[in-house]
């Protein structure tokens, strides 16, 4: 987002959604020396009562993020995610999985993503996806809690050694290793996620 | 100490259960001064804690 004009739609668009949003400066502002840039930390609050235009959201007729208070927060910037969970599903929203999620930041991965859940004539172009997701900063969040849903199990083996056998019994890991790294990739096995690591050695 | 991540627990056990890590058990015969301990932590939830830092204005669109 730059320029006075992009400020003033976005500005436009949540005041029409949220006629009594509040503001709060909470800190700030912080400036980069040099630089004509810099930024607030601010808080603001109100009720979703009006159309959310662009990106086209109705009024939600509840509180922005689902919880059950009258008012709730909106960070730094507005977040629309909360009311994209709102819509019926038009095949734009990224599914809640995982596979959306491996690269945060990675624009060809949340494309990828869409296109295996989206219909098959409707892929969204990176621009509609700009105006329906995070703030990059927020997608670390994003991605937090894609992998909520996932099981993982984690195995740890706890090996004491025969000091005399130091060396023979880091050579049988060594090797049991490669198999497992040389077995993964050929797909003989199911390889873990990440391959042993070895955390300490026999002494 | 040895640390996996694992999936599923079929893969899981698919390792556990194949002859490579049955060569794996027979060869540590003698090297060990007692039995090993496995133990296996099942994770519903991981979550990656973000900095609570201000935003820089340099990370702005």
């Amino acid at each position: 987002m730059h320029g006075h004009q992009d400020i003033r739609e976005l500005l436009d668009s949540l005041l029409r959604a949220t006629p009594h949003m509040t503001f709060n400066l909470l800190a700030g502002p912080y400036v980069i020396p040099g630089q004509p840039l810099a930024s607030f930390h601010w808080r603001g609050r109100g009720t979703s009562t009006g159309r959310t235009d662009p990106p086209g959201f109705e009024p939600a007729g509840r509180l922005l993020g689902g919880r059950r208070r009258r008012l709730s927060r909106v960070p730094r910037r507005p977040d629309r995610q909360p009311q994209g969970r709102m819509r019926p599903d038009d095949g734009l929203r990224p599914a809640r999985t995982n596979a959306g999620c491996r690269e945060p930041g990675g624009t060809g991965d949340r494309r990828r993503a869409a296109r295996s859940h989206a219909s098959p004539a409707r892929v969204p172009t990176t621009s509609e996806y700009r105006g329906l997701t995070r703030h990059p900063r927020q997608h670390r969040r994003a991605s937090a809690f894609c992998e909520a849903g996932v099981m993982t199990l984690i195995a740890v083996a706890e090996m004491f050694g025969i000091s005399g056998r130091r060396n023979d019994l880091a050579a049988l890991l060594e090797r049991f290793e490669r198999w497992r790294r040389e077995s993964g990739a050929a797909g003989a096995t199911s390889p873990p996620r990440r391959l042993p690591i070895r955390v300490g050695s026999c002494s | 100490m040895l640390v996996s991540e694992w999936d599923t627990q079929e893969s899981l056990d698919e390792h556990y259960n194949s002859q490579a890590f049955a060569e794996f058990q027979l060869d540590l015969t003698g090297l060990l001064a007692r039995p090993s301990q496995l133990t296996v932590y099942s994770a519903g939830e991981a979550v990656s804690p973000v900095s609570s830092l201000p935003m820089d204005p340099r990370d702005a669109d």
